[in-house]
Protein backbone atom coordinates (compact mmCIF):
# COMPACT_ATOMS: atom_id res chain seq x y z
CA UNK A 1 0.00 0.00 0.00
CA UNK A 2 3.00 2.37 0.68
CA UNK A 3 3.96 1.74 -2.93
CA UNK A 4 0.84 3.43 -3.72
CA UNK A 5 2.04 6.11 -2.24
CA UNK A 6 5.49 6.73 -4.06
CA UNK A 7 6.68 9.86 -5.28
CA UNK A 8 6.22 10.91 -9.00
CA UNK A 9 10.51 11.29 -7.99
CA UNK A 10 10.69 7.73 -6.60
CA UNK A 11 8.66 6.60 -9.68
CA UNK A 12 10.85 8.02 -12.11
CA UNK A 13 14.08 6.54 -10.78
CA UNK A 14 12.44 3.32 -10.51
CA UNK A 15 11.39 3.02 -13.94
CA UNK A 16 14.92 4.29 -15.39
CA UNK A 17 16.21 1.80 -13.15
CA UNK A 18 14.54 -1.19 -14.67
CA UNK A 19 14.74 0.51 -18.58
CA UNK A 20 18.61 -0.02 -17.43
CA UNK A 21 18.35 -3.50 -16.15
CA UNK A 22 15.98 -4.51 -19.32
CA UNK A 23 18.82 -3.06 -21.56
CA UNK A 24 21.48 -4.96 -20.24
CA UNK A 25 19.28 -7.84 -20.37
CA UNK A 26 18.84 -7.27 -24.01
CA UNK A 27 22.51 -7.27 -24.64
CA UNK A 28 22.92 -10.07 -22.27
CA UNK A 29 20.31 -12.07 -23.98
CA UNK A 30 21.72 -11.14 -27.00
CA UNK A 31 25.16 -11.85 -26.46
CA UNK A 32 23.55 -15.49 -25.62
CA UNK A 33 21.18 -15.85 -28.20
CA UNK A 34 23.41 -14.77 -31.33
CA UNK A 35 26.22 -17.83 -30.77
CA UNK A 36 24.05 -19.84 -29.74
CA UNK A 37 21.90 -19.34 -32.63
CA UNK A 38 24.72 -19.47 -35.13
CA UNK A 39 26.11 -22.76 -33.30
CA UNK A 40 22.65 -24.57 -33.30
CA UNK A 41 22.14 -23.56 -37.06
CA UNK A 42 25.60 -25.48 -38.20
CA UNK A 43 24.67 -28.32 -36.30
CA UNK A 44 21.38 -28.84 -37.40
CA UNK A 45 22.74 -28.18 -41.36
CA UNK A 46 25.93 -29.90 -40.34
CA UNK A 47 26.81 -32.30 -43.72
CA UNK A 48 26.75 -34.89 -41.17
CA UNK A 49 24.76 -36.75 -39.26
CA UNK A 50 25.50 -35.90 -34.95
CA UNK A 51 23.18 -37.55 -32.23
CA UNK A 52 24.43 -37.66 -28.11
CA UNK A 53 23.33 -40.55 -26.67
CA UNK A 54 22.78 -41.43 -22.97
CA UNK A 55 25.97 -43.68 -21.87
CA UNK A 56 23.31 -45.01 -18.92
CA UNK A 57 20.22 -45.21 -20.63
CA UNK A 58 21.57 -45.77 -24.81
CA UNK A 59 18.81 -43.28 -25.39
CA UNK A 60 19.63 -40.50 -27.76
CA UNK A 61 19.38 -37.29 -26.02
CA UNK A 62 19.98 -34.72 -28.88
CA UNK A 63 20.37 -35.52 -32.66
CA UNK A 64 20.93 -32.50 -35.39
CA UNK A 65 18.50 -31.70 -38.43
CA UNK A 66 20.79 -33.54 -40.99
CA UNK A 67 19.67 -36.86 -38.88
CA UNK A 68 16.38 -36.02 -38.77
CA UNK A 69 15.85 -35.34 -42.79
CA UNK A 70 17.94 -38.59 -44.00
CA UNK A 71 15.69 -40.33 -41.99
CA UNK A 72 12.53 -39.10 -43.13
CA UNK A 73 11.68 -38.27 -39.05
CA UNK A 74 10.66 -34.97 -37.29
CA UNK A 75 13.89 -34.46 -34.63
CA UNK A 76 11.30 -35.11 -31.75
CA UNK A 77 10.48 -38.61 -32.99
CA UNK A 78 14.38 -39.67 -32.84
CA UNK A 79 14.80 -37.50 -30.05
CA UNK A 80 14.35 -40.21 -26.81
CA UNK A 81 14.58 -43.29 -28.80
CA UNK A 82 16.94 -46.15 -28.24
CA UNK A 83 20.88 -45.40 -29.86
CA UNK A 84 20.14 -49.55 -31.24
CA UNK A 85 16.85 -48.76 -33.26
CA UNK A 86 18.82 -46.39 -35.32
CA UNK A 87 20.67 -49.13 -36.83
CA UNK A 88 19.14 -51.42 -39.58
CA UNK A 89 18.82 -54.87 -38.65
CA UNK A 90 21.56 -56.64 -41.34
CA UNK A 91 24.34 -54.54 -39.76
CA UNK A 92 23.85 -55.19 -36.05
CA UNK A 93 27.07 -57.80 -35.70
CA UNK A 94 28.89 -54.48 -36.91
CA UNK A 95 26.70 -52.12 -34.13
CA UNK A 96 27.84 -54.55 -31.27
CA UNK A 97 31.15 -54.81 -32.26
CA UNK A 98 31.38 -50.62 -32.45
CA UNK A 99 29.73 -50.85 -29.51
CA UNK A 100 32.34 -52.94 -27.40
CA UNK A 101 35.11 -50.96 -28.88
CA UNK A 102 33.74 -47.72 -27.42
CA UNK A 103 32.77 -49.18 -23.49
CA UNK A 104 36.57 -50.40 -24.02
CA UNK A 105 38.20 -47.40 -25.63
CA UNK A 106 35.94 -44.24 -25.14
CA UNK A 107 35.82 -44.21 -29.11
CA UNK A 108 34.78 -45.51 -32.13
CA UNK A 109 36.58 -44.77 -35.05
CA UNK A 110 35.19 -45.00 -39.20
CA UNK A 111 32.73 -48.02 -38.49
CA UNK A 112 30.79 -49.06 -41.28
CA UNK A 113 26.91 -49.21 -39.89
CA UNK A 114 23.66 -49.07 -41.62
CA UNK A 115 21.22 -46.74 -40.75
CA UNK A 116 17.26 -47.64 -40.96
CA UNK A 117 14.90 -44.94 -42.88
CA UNK A 118 11.75 -44.56 -41.19
CA UNK A 119 10.75 -46.08 -44.89
CA UNK A 120 12.57 -49.23 -43.95
CA UNK A 121 15.74 -48.19 -46.19
CA UNK A 122 19.35 -48.02 -45.97
CA UNK A 123 21.69 -45.26 -45.41
CA UNK A 124 25.47 -47.12 -45.76
CA UNK A 125 27.07 -44.45 -43.02
CA UNK A 126 30.53 -44.59 -41.22
CA UNK A 127 30.56 -43.80 -37.57
CA UNK A 128 32.88 -41.53 -35.37
CA UNK A 129 31.84 -41.52 -31.45
CA UNK A 130 33.74 -40.03 -28.44
CA UNK A 131 32.90 -40.39 -24.76
CA UNK A 132 32.15 -36.95 -22.98
CA UNK A 133 33.06 -37.63 -19.27
CA UNK A 134 32.23 -35.52 -15.96
CA UNK A 135 35.59 -34.72 -13.73
CA UNK A 136 35.69 -38.24 -12.23
CA UNK A 137 36.18 -39.57 -15.39
CA UNK A 138 32.24 -41.32 -15.52
CA UNK A 139 31.18 -41.35 -19.10
CA UNK A 140 28.17 -39.33 -19.39
CA UNK A 141 26.91 -39.33 -22.95
CA UNK A 142 28.37 -40.34 -26.47
CA UNK A 143 29.07 -37.56 -29.22
CA UNK A 144 28.78 -39.29 -32.21
CA UNK A 145 28.73 -38.27 -35.68
CA UNK A 146 27.68 -40.28 -38.76
CA UNK A 147 28.60 -39.34 -42.63
CA UNK A 148 26.98 -40.60 -45.15
CA UNK A 149 29.20 -43.39 -47.15
CA UNK A 150 26.10 -44.26 -49.62
CA UNK A 151 28.46 -42.24 -52.65
CA UNK A 152 31.41 -44.39 -51.64
CA UNK A 153 29.95 -47.72 -51.08
CA UNK A 154 28.06 -47.71 -54.10
CA UNK A 155 31.40 -47.07 -56.54
CA UNK A 156 32.95 -49.78 -54.14
CA UNK A 157 30.31 -52.26 -55.16
CA UNK A 158 30.46 -51.21 -58.78
CA UNK A 159 33.73 -51.60 -58.92
CA UNK A 160 34.17 -54.72 -56.94
CA UNK A 161 31.49 -56.62 -59.40
CA UNK A 162 33.31 -55.21 -62.27
CA UNK A 163 36.63 -56.46 -60.86
CA UNK A 164 34.72 -59.59 -60.10
CA UNK A 165 33.20 -59.81 -63.71
CA UNK A 166 36.47 -59.48 -65.27
CA UNK A 167 38.37 -61.85 -63.07
CA UNK A 168 35.36 -64.65 -63.52
CA UNK A 169 35.66 -63.39 -67.71
CA UNK A 170 39.92 -64.10 -67.66
CA UNK A 171 39.71 -67.52 -65.60
CA UNK A 172 36.29 -68.50 -68.17
CA UNK A 173 38.97 -67.83 -71.00
CA UNK A 174 41.87 -69.48 -69.34
CA UNK A 175 39.84 -72.53 -68.56
CA UNK A 176 38.44 -72.23 -72.13
CA UNK A 177 41.78 -71.99 -73.93
CA UNK A 178 43.05 -74.89 -71.56
CA UNK A 179 40.13 -77.55 -72.14
CA UNK A 180 40.59 -76.51 -75.93
CA UNK A 181 44.33 -77.23 -76.02
CA UNK A 182 43.92 -80.20 -74.00
CA UNK A 183 40.54 -81.60 -75.82
CA UNK A 184 42.49 -80.79 -79.27
CA UNK A 185 45.38 -82.98 -79.01
CA UNK A 186 43.49 -86.42 -78.80
CA UNK A 187 41.98 -86.28 -82.24
CA UNK A 188 45.32 -85.49 -83.23
CA UNK A 189 46.88 -88.04 -81.32
CA UNK A 190 44.89 -89.80 -83.73
CA UNK A 191 45.42 -88.46 -87.12
CA UNK A 192 49.22 -88.72 -86.77
CA UNK A 193 49.89 -91.92 -84.92
CA UNK A 194 47.72 -93.21 -88.14
CA UNK A 195 49.19 -91.60 -90.75
CA UNK A 196 52.58 -92.72 -88.73
CA UNK A 197 51.36 -96.23 -89.10
CA UNK A 198 49.85 -95.86 -92.47
CA UNK A 199 53.96 -94.72 -93.38
CA UNK A 200 55.66 -97.47 -91.86
CA UNK A 201 53.43 -100.32 -92.99
CA UNK A 202 52.24 -99.04 -96.39
CA UNK A 203 54.77 -96.19 -97.92
CA UNK A 204 56.61 -98.89 -100.04
CA UNK A 205 53.03 -99.42 -102.15
CA UNK A 206 52.69 -95.96 -102.42
CA UNK A 207 54.53 -94.05 -105.32
CA UNK A 208 56.19 -90.59 -104.65
CA UNK A 209 53.33 -88.72 -105.18
CA UNK A 210 51.36 -90.87 -101.90
CA UNK A 211 54.85 -90.88 -99.87
CA UNK A 212 54.82 -87.00 -100.24
CA UNK A 213 50.88 -86.23 -99.08
CA UNK A 214 51.55 -88.82 -96.25
CA UNK A 215 54.36 -86.13 -95.01
CA UNK A 216 52.70 -83.07 -95.70
CA UNK A 217 49.94 -84.24 -93.41
CA UNK A 218 52.31 -85.09 -90.76
CA UNK A 219 54.05 -82.15 -90.88
CA UNK A 220 50.77 -80.62 -90.53
CA UNK A 221 49.57 -82.32 -87.80
CA UNK A 222 53.10 -81.82 -86.28
CA UNK A 223 52.46 -77.87 -86.44
CA UNK A 224 49.08 -77.80 -85.32
CA UNK A 225 50.32 -79.54 -82.21
CA UNK A 226 52.92 -77.42 -81.84
CA UNK A 227 50.05 -74.58 -81.99
CA UNK A 228 48.42 -76.64 -79.56
CA UNK A 229 51.06 -77.24 -77.20
CA UNK A 230 52.23 -73.29 -77.25
CA UNK A 231 48.76 -72.41 -76.44
CA UNK A 232 48.81 -74.73 -73.06
CA UNK A 233 51.93 -73.17 -72.39
CA UNK A 234 50.07 -69.22 -72.89
CA UNK A 235 47.81 -70.60 -70.44
CA UNK A 236 49.52 -72.05 -67.92
CA UNK A 237 51.35 -68.87 -67.08
CA UNK A 238 48.23 -67.92 -65.25
CA UNK A 239 46.52 -71.53 -64.24
CA UNK A 240 50.05 -73.29 -63.40
CA UNK A 241 52.15 -69.98 -61.97
CA UNK A 242 53.76 -70.59 -58.72
CA UNK A 243 54.29 -68.42 -55.48
CA UNK A 244 56.56 -65.35 -55.99
CA UNK A 245 60.16 -66.24 -54.12
CA UNK A 246 63.18 -64.19 -53.95
CA UNK A 247 65.01 -65.04 -57.70
CA UNK A 248 68.48 -64.10 -58.80
CA UNK A 249 67.73 -62.84 -62.22
CA UNK A 250 71.61 -63.77 -62.96
CA UNK A 251 71.17 -67.22 -61.82
CA UNK A 252 67.94 -67.53 -64.26
CA UNK A 253 70.14 -66.04 -67.05
CA UNK A 254 72.35 -68.59 -66.85
CA UNK A 255 69.94 -71.15 -67.03
CA UNK A 256 68.20 -69.71 -69.67
CA UNK A 257 71.58 -69.65 -71.74
CA UNK A 258 72.24 -73.16 -70.50
CA UNK A 259 68.61 -74.16 -72.49
CA UNK A 260 69.67 -72.38 -75.27
CA UNK A 261 73.28 -73.72 -76.06
CA UNK A 262 72.72 -75.22 -78.71
CA UNK A 263 71.23 -72.58 -80.50
CA UNK A 264 74.38 -70.37 -79.25
CA UNK A 265 76.66 -72.25 -80.56
CA UNK A 266 74.55 -72.91 -84.08
CA UNK A 267 74.00 -69.18 -84.55
CA UNK A 268 77.90 -68.01 -83.33
CA UNK A 269 76.45 -65.40 -80.80
CA UNK A 270 78.03 -63.48 -78.34
CA UNK A 271 76.04 -63.21 -75.09
CA UNK A 272 77.19 -60.91 -72.08
CA UNK A 273 75.34 -59.69 -69.22
CA UNK A 274 75.53 -57.29 -66.68
CA UNK A 275 75.21 -57.83 -62.82
CA UNK A 276 71.44 -58.49 -62.58
CA UNK A 277 68.79 -57.96 -59.58
CA UNK A 278 67.55 -60.45 -57.26
CA UNK A 279 63.37 -59.78 -57.49
CA UNK A 280 60.70 -61.66 -56.42
CA UNK A 281 59.04 -63.87 -58.76
CA UNK A 282 58.14 -67.28 -60.31
CA UNK A 283 61.47 -68.57 -61.00
CA UNK A 284 60.27 -70.70 -63.57
CA UNK A 285 58.74 -68.14 -65.50
CA UNK A 286 61.36 -65.64 -64.87
CA UNK A 287 63.44 -68.30 -66.64
CA UNK A 288 61.22 -69.06 -69.55
CA UNK A 289 60.73 -64.69 -70.09
CA UNK A 290 64.47 -64.88 -70.19
CA UNK A 291 64.15 -68.08 -72.20
CA UNK A 292 61.83 -66.74 -74.65
CA UNK A 293 63.72 -62.94 -74.51
CA UNK A 294 67.19 -64.03 -75.63
CA UNK A 295 66.12 -67.20 -77.72
CA UNK A 296 64.68 -64.35 -80.19
CA UNK A 297 67.85 -62.13 -80.16
CA UNK A 298 69.94 -64.98 -81.41
CA UNK A 299 67.34 -66.12 -84.00
CA UNK A 300 66.47 -63.02 -85.80
CA UNK A 301 69.81 -61.83 -87.04
CA UNK A 302 70.75 -61.88 -90.58
CA UNK A 303 74.46 -62.85 -91.92
CA UNK A 304 75.88 -60.71 -88.84
CA UNK A 305 76.91 -63.44 -86.01
CA UNK A 306 74.37 -62.34 -83.42
CA UNK A 307 75.41 -59.99 -80.28
CA UNK A 308 73.14 -59.81 -77.15
CA UNK A 309 73.20 -57.96 -74.16
CA UNK A 310 71.10 -58.15 -70.85
CA UNK A 311 71.42 -55.20 -68.70
CA UNK A 312 69.09 -53.69 -65.54
CA UNK A 313 68.72 -50.51 -64.05
CA UNK A 314 66.18 -49.54 -61.22
CA UNK A 315 63.98 -46.37 -61.87
CA UNK A 316 61.13 -45.75 -59.59
CA UNK A 317 61.35 -48.12 -57.58
CA UNK A 318 61.02 -50.53 -60.28
CA UNK A 319 63.83 -52.63 -62.40
CA UNK A 320 63.99 -52.21 -65.79
CA UNK A 321 65.84 -55.36 -67.98
CA UNK A 322 66.40 -55.15 -71.07
CA UNK A 323 67.44 -57.77 -73.57
CA UNK A 324 68.95 -55.63 -76.69
CA UNK A 325 70.45 -57.01 -79.84
CA UNK A 326 72.16 -56.31 -83.28
CA UNK A 327 69.36 -58.52 -85.22
CA UNK A 328 67.37 -57.58 -87.92
CA UNK A 329 65.44 -55.22 -85.88
CA UNK A 330 61.26 -54.58 -86.17
CA UNK A 331 59.03 -51.78 -87.93
CA UNK A 332 57.32 -49.74 -85.31
CA UNK A 333 54.19 -50.46 -86.94
CA UNK A 334 54.77 -53.97 -85.23
CA UNK A 335 56.04 -52.77 -81.54
CA UNK A 336 52.42 -53.93 -80.04
CA UNK A 337 51.22 -56.31 -82.50
CA UNK A 338 54.27 -58.84 -82.19
CA UNK A 339 53.05 -59.40 -78.26
CA UNK A 340 50.24 -60.91 -79.55
CA UNK A 341 49.14 -64.35 -79.64
CA UNK A 342 50.47 -66.27 -82.75
CA UNK A 343 51.21 -63.06 -84.22
CA UNK A 344 54.24 -63.34 -86.63
CA UNK A 345 56.17 -61.17 -88.70
CA UNK A 346 57.74 -63.18 -91.03
CA UNK A 347 57.44 -66.56 -93.34
CA UNK A 348 57.86 -69.98 -91.94
CA UNK A 349 61.05 -70.44 -94.12
CA UNK A 350 62.25 -67.16 -93.21
CA UNK A 351 62.45 -68.02 -89.24
CA UNK A 352 60.25 -70.87 -87.57
CA UNK A 353 58.11 -70.56 -84.31
CA UNK A 354 54.71 -70.23 -83.97
CA UNK A 355 54.53 -67.03 -82.48
CA UNK A 356 53.32 -67.41 -78.90
CA UNK A 357 57.10 -66.61 -77.47
CA UNK A 358 56.47 -62.71 -77.15
CA UNK A 359 52.71 -63.36 -76.13
CA UNK A 360 53.79 -65.95 -73.11
CA UNK A 361 56.47 -62.33 -71.92
CA UNK A 362 54.34 -60.05 -72.31
CA UNK A 363 51.90 -62.02 -69.56
CA UNK A 364 54.58 -63.69 -67.31
CA UNK A 365 55.48 -59.82 -67.00
CA UNK A 366 52.57 -58.98 -66.40
CA UNK A 367 51.70 -61.50 -63.64
CA UNK A 368 54.52 -60.26 -61.94
CA UNK A 369 53.09 -56.55 -61.58
CA UNK A 370 55.32 -55.71 -64.68
CA UNK A 371 55.39 -54.28 -68.39
CA UNK A 372 57.01 -55.27 -71.66
CA UNK A 373 57.81 -53.06 -74.85
CA UNK A 374 60.49 -53.08 -77.63
CA UNK A 375 62.02 -50.30 -79.20
CA UNK A 376 63.94 -50.88 -82.27
CA UNK A 377 64.52 -49.74 -85.52
CA UNK A 378 64.59 -52.26 -88.64
CA UNK A 379 68.07 -53.21 -89.54
CA UNK A 380 69.69 -51.96 -86.31
CA UNK A 381 68.52 -54.45 -83.75
CA UNK A 382 65.76 -54.47 -80.96
CA UNK A 383 65.82 -53.63 -77.28
CA UNK A 384 63.26 -55.50 -75.05
CA UNK A 385 62.35 -54.35 -71.91
CA UNK A 386 60.61 -55.38 -69.18
CA UNK A 387 60.20 -53.68 -65.72
CA UNK A 388 59.75 -55.79 -62.25
CA UNK A 389 59.08 -54.47 -58.83
CA UNK A 390 61.86 -53.75 -56.55
CA UNK A 391 61.66 -56.86 -53.95
CA UNK A 392 62.32 -54.17 -51.01
CA UNK A 393 59.34 -52.17 -52.28
CA UNK A 394 57.20 -55.03 -53.07
CA UNK A 395 58.03 -56.22 -49.54
CA UNK A 396 56.57 -52.99 -48.28
CA UNK A 397 53.31 -52.92 -50.06
CA UNK A 398 52.85 -56.55 -49.07
CA UNK A 399 53.40 -55.38 -45.54
CA UNK A 400 50.95 -52.02 -46.01
CA UNK B 1 38.26 -109.79 -77.51
CA UNK B 2 40.54 -112.47 -78.36
CA UNK B 3 39.92 -115.64 -76.89
CA UNK B 4 42.43 -117.56 -78.79
CA UNK B 5 44.79 -119.09 -76.31
CA UNK B 6 47.83 -116.71 -75.95
CA UNK B 7 50.42 -116.94 -73.89
CA UNK B 8 50.27 -113.66 -72.42
CA UNK B 9 46.98 -111.97 -71.71
CA UNK B 10 47.09 -108.47 -71.13
CA UNK B 11 44.05 -106.43 -70.43
CA UNK B 12 43.38 -103.01 -71.39
CA UNK B 13 40.97 -100.80 -69.95
CA UNK B 14 40.36 -97.84 -72.53
CA UNK B 15 37.48 -96.04 -73.51
CA UNK B 16 39.50 -94.44 -77.17
CA UNK B 17 38.73 -97.07 -79.66
CA UNK B 18 41.99 -95.33 -81.77
CA UNK B 19 43.78 -95.48 -78.61
CA UNK B 20 43.18 -99.43 -78.43
CA UNK B 21 43.68 -99.67 -82.16
CA UNK B 22 47.29 -98.34 -81.83
CA UNK B 23 48.12 -100.30 -78.69
CA UNK B 24 47.16 -103.53 -80.77
CA UNK B 25 49.33 -102.26 -83.73
CA UNK B 26 52.22 -101.56 -81.85
CA UNK B 27 51.64 -104.99 -79.61
CA UNK B 28 51.69 -106.32 -83.50
CA UNK B 29 55.22 -104.77 -84.03
CA UNK B 30 56.77 -106.79 -80.89
CA UNK B 31 57.89 -110.47 -80.64
CA UNK B 32 55.54 -111.77 -78.29
CA UNK B 33 52.21 -113.52 -78.98
CA UNK B 34 50.05 -111.55 -76.67
CA UNK B 35 46.43 -112.14 -76.24
CA UNK B 36 44.94 -108.18 -76.41
CA UNK B 37 41.89 -107.93 -74.20
CA UNK B 38 39.48 -105.02 -74.08
CA UNK B 39 37.39 -103.11 -71.31
CA UNK B 40 36.09 -99.79 -72.71
CA UNK B 41 35.94 -98.68 -68.81
CA UNK B 42 36.27 -99.25 -65.17
CA UNK B 43 33.00 -100.96 -64.75
CA UNK B 44 33.86 -103.67 -67.66
CA UNK B 45 37.04 -103.60 -66.42
CA UNK B 46 36.18 -104.91 -63.29
CA UNK B 47 33.39 -107.02 -64.25
CA UNK B 48 36.18 -108.62 -66.50
CA UNK B 49 38.98 -109.28 -63.71
CA UNK B 50 36.08 -110.80 -61.80
CA UNK B 51 34.91 -113.15 -64.45
CA UNK B 52 31.44 -111.61 -64.52
CA UNK B 53 29.04 -112.33 -67.02
CA UNK B 54 30.00 -112.86 -70.42
CA UNK B 55 33.18 -112.36 -69.42
CA UNK B 56 32.96 -115.74 -67.13
CA UNK B 57 35.45 -117.65 -69.91
CA UNK B 58 38.39 -114.47 -69.84
CA UNK B 59 41.55 -115.87 -68.61
CA UNK B 60 42.92 -113.44 -65.67
CA UNK B 61 45.46 -111.35 -66.92
CA UNK B 62 49.12 -110.72 -66.70
CA UNK B 63 49.04 -107.34 -66.89
CA UNK B 64 46.59 -104.46 -67.10
CA UNK B 65 46.97 -101.09 -69.38
CA UNK B 66 44.98 -98.74 -67.67
CA UNK B 67 43.44 -95.38 -68.84
CA UNK B 68 42.86 -92.98 -66.14
CA UNK B 69 39.80 -91.05 -67.65
CA UNK B 70 36.73 -92.67 -68.61
CA UNK B 71 33.02 -92.41 -68.09
CA UNK B 72 31.03 -94.60 -65.40
CA UNK B 73 34.04 -95.52 -63.44
CA UNK B 74 37.34 -94.14 -64.29
CA UNK B 75 40.96 -95.64 -63.79
CA UNK B 76 41.78 -94.48 -60.47
CA UNK B 77 38.42 -96.06 -59.19
CA UNK B 78 39.25 -99.35 -61.14
CA UNK B 79 42.91 -98.87 -59.92
CA UNK B 80 41.59 -98.86 -56.08
CA UNK B 81 39.16 -101.57 -56.70
CA UNK B 82 41.98 -103.90 -58.13
CA UNK B 83 44.08 -103.07 -54.89
CA UNK B 84 41.79 -103.58 -53.00
CA UNK B 85 40.87 -107.34 -54.00
CA UNK B 86 43.24 -109.89 -52.41
CA UNK B 87 42.99 -111.78 -55.70
CA UNK B 88 43.33 -109.34 -58.29
CA UNK B 89 45.90 -107.09 -56.23
CA UNK B 90 48.87 -109.15 -57.74
CA UNK B 91 48.39 -108.18 -61.52
CA UNK B 92 50.58 -105.34 -62.44
CA UNK B 93 49.10 -102.66 -63.61
CA UNK B 94 50.71 -100.12 -65.91
CA UNK B 95 48.86 -96.54 -66.02
CA UNK B 96 48.83 -95.34 -69.47
CA UNK B 97 47.27 -92.14 -69.85
CA UNK B 98 47.60 -88.89 -71.54
CA UNK B 99 47.23 -87.07 -68.57
CA UNK B 100 50.83 -85.70 -67.46
CA UNK B 101 49.79 -83.86 -64.24
CA UNK B 102 51.42 -84.27 -61.49
CA UNK B 103 48.31 -85.05 -59.30
CA UNK B 104 47.30 -87.82 -61.68
CA UNK B 105 50.92 -89.26 -61.44
CA UNK B 106 51.05 -88.82 -57.39
CA UNK B 107 47.44 -89.99 -57.10
CA UNK B 108 48.11 -93.50 -59.01
CA UNK B 109 51.41 -94.36 -57.66
CA UNK B 110 49.55 -93.87 -53.83
CA UNK B 111 46.72 -96.01 -55.49
CA UNK B 112 49.49 -98.03 -55.99
CA UNK B 113 49.57 -98.34 -59.49
CA UNK B 114 53.04 -100.43 -60.85
CA UNK B 115 53.74 -97.81 -63.25
CA UNK B 116 52.75 -94.62 -64.60
CA UNK B 117 53.53 -93.44 -68.40
CA UNK B 118 52.20 -90.75 -70.52
CA UNK B 119 51.10 -91.56 -73.80
CA UNK B 120 53.37 -89.63 -76.82
CA UNK B 121 51.80 -87.75 -79.24
CA UNK B 122 54.38 -89.23 -82.05
CA UNK B 123 53.22 -93.29 -82.95
CA UNK B 124 57.02 -94.40 -83.44
CA UNK B 125 57.52 -93.16 -79.45
CA UNK B 126 54.52 -94.53 -78.77
CA UNK B 127 55.40 -98.31 -80.22
CA UNK B 128 59.31 -97.72 -78.23
CA UNK B 129 56.75 -97.56 -74.73
CA UNK B 130 54.44 -100.64 -75.66
CA UNK B 131 57.63 -102.71 -77.18
CA UNK B 132 59.26 -101.11 -73.36
CA UNK B 133 56.30 -102.23 -71.04
CA UNK B 134 56.25 -105.82 -73.56
CA UNK B 135 60.40 -106.28 -72.78
CA UNK B 136 60.00 -105.40 -69.56
CA UNK B 137 57.08 -106.86 -68.15
CA UNK B 138 57.19 -110.08 -69.98
CA UNK B 139 60.82 -110.63 -70.33
CA UNK B 140 62.93 -109.19 -67.41
CA UNK B 141 60.41 -109.45 -64.64
CA UNK B 142 59.51 -112.27 -62.49
CA UNK B 143 55.50 -112.74 -61.91
CA UNK B 144 53.93 -115.71 -60.20
CA UNK B 145 53.10 -118.15 -62.25
CA UNK B 146 48.69 -117.90 -62.76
Amino acid sequence: MRDERKTKAQLIEELTSLRRRNAELEVAEEALEEPEGRYRDLYDNAPDMYVSVDAETAKILRCNQTLATALGYGKEEIVGRPIFAMYHPDCMEEVQKAFHSFVETGEVDDAELQLMKKDGGKIDVSLNASAVRDSEGRVLYSRSAWRDISERKRAEEKLERYTGELARSNAELEQFAYVVSHDLQEPLRAVTSYLQLLERRYAERLDGDGRRFIERTIGGAGRMKRLINDLLVYSRVSTRGKEFEPVDCGKTVEEALANLQSAIEDSGAAVSFDELPLVQGDVTQLMQLFQNLIGNAIKFHNEISPQVHIGAEKRDGEWVIWVRDNGIGIEPQYFERIFGVFQRLHSRQEYAGTGIGLAVCKKIAERHGGRIWVESESGAGSTFYFTIPDREEANHESEE
Amino acid sequence: MSRRNSSIDVLIVEDSPDDVELTREALREGKLDIGLHVATDGIEGLAFLRREGKYAEEPIPDLILLDLNMPRMDGRELLAEIKADEKLARIPVVVLTTSEAEKDIIASYQLRANCYISKPVDFEKFIEIVQAIERFWFRVVKLPNG
